[in-house]
Parts: structure tokens; sequence; C-alpha cells
């Protein structure tokens, strides 16, 4: 992986040399950058090669590789988003990033398998966020490099075009499974649930949470062909008789809270790809950070930022994202 | 490695469920799985997805992942 945290000046000399980066860090940092050809997204959270850190004086840079063609820099929100996978190249991938709690993202998060052509081209990504003690006081935010615009409510993309020998793939890591508890279904596509399907009969979702005292660290977890597909506790308001979510439950699919895992980093190296040389991005979740105390910790050869949502095609939450690049 | 032809019965079968193939690959898996959900909420879009999920692997036949479901789907096929 061609990742690392860098100061600002360094950064900036990258920017300079014309280097297509992909940058991840602190609001008052990215906006120091001159233009070029990057994105960007704030977190403070990173795996760095030394381990789970929360910088605030570091940008982590991918800085993308040889194999690349062409990129081009675009912004979208909340009315245009739905081409974001139409307007990708043939032979690339799409980089996106998107601000969270914004509606662009609540928009991709809801209606992205509707938008045209989903997932007929490799597109990957995540969500910026804030650090924690600054939730509510500052918005996350995304940086069009070609423009300079900072901003909380558009998504920024960045088309990577590969040379005509090198394809690119993805994957996911993600170490919950689902446990064998009740199973939960939701009438309509929703971050906030209030009356669903608990093994087939209506109840309240909330009163459920604080009855069985459910450890909102676990996911709910769907089997979505094979692949588990997360969907994160935000909060449980007992009062108001909801569950809020950081990915939407999809009407149709079953729930299962996820098994307890008690070594994430052991699970977690266990599953990361053999090859993981040809990584050419890879980021995870603020919640495995924080849950898993990731912090000063490794995860195997792997790096990246810390993220409030990850997005391999759709919205992802708790899950481990990577991009890789091959010569054919 | 061909593809099976945009015609063949497979591409719904696998939608309905009729076929079931253990795909790995997240790019399929994904896509599938928003198929085999729109299909159950509206039957009648079958022919819609299984021209979508043909598109999936003719667009992404480069893919690594989805060259070893396409030798999957093709075990199953033949």
């Amino acid at each position: 992986m061609n990742s690392i945290m860098h100061g600002v000046a360094d950064v900036g000399r990258m920017i300079n040399e014309g280097k297509a980066l992909i940058l991840a860090g602190d609001e008052a940092l990215l906006k120091q950058l001159p233009r070029g050809n990057w994105v960007g997204g704030t977190t403070p959270y990173f795996i760095s090669p030394e381990g789970g850190v929360i910088s605030r004086d570091k940008i982590f840079v991918t800085e993308l590789p040889d194999d690349v063609q062409q990129v081009a820099v675009q912004s979208y929100d909340d009315r245009d988003i739905d081409r974001v996978y139409a307007d990708a190249p043939a032979n690339g991938f799409t980089f996106l990033i998107l601000p969270a709690g914004s509606p662009v993202h609540l928009a991709f998060a809801l209606k992205a398998p509707q938008f045209p052509d989903f997932g007929m081209r490799p597109l990957v990504g995540w969500i910026s966020g804030v650090y924690l003690p600054d939730l509510g006081k500052v918005s996350p935010k995304t940086l069009n490099g070609m423009t300079g615009e900072l901003s909380d409510r558009h998504a920024v993309v960045m088309r990577v075009e590969l040379k005509h020998d090198r394809v690119c793939d993805m994957g996911i890591v993600n170490i919950f499974k689902q446990g064998d508890g009740d199973v939960y279904e939701v009438f309509e596509n929703t971050f906030s649930a209030g009356d669903v399907l608990i093994n087939g009969q209506r109840a309240n979702l909330a009163e459920h949470a604080v009855a069985r005292k459910l450890d909102t660290r676990l996911p709910l977890v769907a089997d979505f062909c094979g692949a588990m597909i997360n969907v994160s506790f935000q909060s449980v308001d007992e009062k108001g008789r909801m569950v809020n979510f950081y990915a939407p439950l999809l009407k149709g699919l079953k729930y299962r809270q996820a098994a307890p895992c008690a070594d994430y980093v052991g699970e977690f190296t266990r599953q990361i790809p053999k090859d993981d040389g040809h990584i050419v991005f890879s980021c995870n979740c603020i919640l495995n950070f924080i849950h898993s105390e990731l912090e000063g910790k490794k995860t195997g050869g792997i790096v990246g930022p810390i993220t409030f949502g990850e997005v391999a095609y759709q919205l992802l939450n708790q899950t481990m994202v990577y991009l890789t690049v091959h010569k054919i | 490695m061909e593809i099976p032809q945009q015609a063949s019965n497979v591409w719904a079968d696998i939608i309905s469920g009729v076929k079931v193939v253990p795909f790995e690959s997240i790019t399929v898996r994904t896509v599938l799985g928003f198929a085999q959900l729109e299909y159950k909420r509206n039957p009648s879009t079958l022919k819609l997805l299984a021209s979508s999920f043909y598109l999936l692997f003719e667009k992404n036949r480069a893919l690594p992942s989805v060259q070893k479901d396409l030798e999957k789907l093709l075990s199953e096929v033949n």
C-alpha cells in the first residue's frame, strides 16, 4: 500500500508535483492544501503503519499508483448523486467520500440500489467524520481538491481510469457473523426503527433492546447472498421508542444481532486477504476502532483512515473495505 | 471464459433462487442481493433484473473475483 501519514507541507508538495491523492485528515489541515488532483474527507482517526492513532496534525495520504491512466474529480449533492455509478470509467474505479449525516449521505444510503448502473463498475469509499468530542459542534466535511471547495453537503468523487493492462478489484473484511438470537425485519427501508417484526411478531425494537439488554456494540447483520452486511446501532431512544442506526435497515432482509467476537485483531488478521500487497486503499470503521480498542494496535499490514461508514457499492458499517489493482 | 448468453435462463434462475451458486465476490453478491430483494417485492421485474445481472458479468469480466464467480456459475450451468 502506498499510504502513509504526512504533514501539511509534505502533502502540499506532493499535490504540486501533480500526484493523484486520496486524503483523510482534520479539516484545519485539509483546507490549507493547494488545488490539484485530490479528494479529501475529514477524520482524525487512522490505522497507521505503527497502529491505530488519533492525529490532528498529520494527513493520511493514499497516493494512487503508476497503474493510473487518468483521474477526474467531481462533486455531487443529493440531487445528482444518482449519477455516481453511471458516470464511472469503463476500466477503473470510482472513489467516493460522503459527509456523515448530510442529505447526500442519506440519499446514497437509502436509494443507491435504484440508481442507474448500480454495481456495474467498482465503487469504493468512505463517510467522513469528526473528532468524537466535537460531535454536534463541527460538521463532517469533504474537500474537492480540484476546486478547493470544502463542503458538508457534497460528496466528492475521484474517477480513476487504469492503464489498459491493469484491472482493479475490491473486497470487504467483516469479522461479524449472525448470532443465533432473534430475527428482526422492518416494514420499510429506514435509519430509525420503532415497531418491527421480531421473530415474525410485531413489537417495538427500543423496548425490546432495553428489555433484552442488547449489547449495542454488536451490529445487526443480514446475510446478503453470503456477504454479511452490518447495520450498526447509533442510539436507543427508550422514551421516543425508536432505535437509530448508522445505515438503513432494508425491508425484505432478515437481521440477527452479531455473535460476540472476543479478539477483533486476531479475527481480522485471519480474514485479511493473503495478497495484501495489491491493496491500494483500505478503510475501517470508527466503531471497530472504539469497541475493539484499536488505538496503538496494528491490523496486519492494513492501514487507512478510520471512518464513519464504509462504501463498497453500498453503505456499510463496522466493515473494512479494500481496493486492489492487478496487472493483467 | 465464455459468459452464458443474455437470453440464457441461468440469470433469471439465480435471481429467483431456482439455482443457488455460492458466489464470493462482493461485486456479485451485492448486485445479486439487491436483485433478489427486488424480485421478492415485484416478481414481474425478473426479466429486467436478469438482464442487469448478465451485464454485471459482462462489464466486470476482467475483475479477478468476478472471474472466480464466473467459473462457479459455469460449473452450475454445465
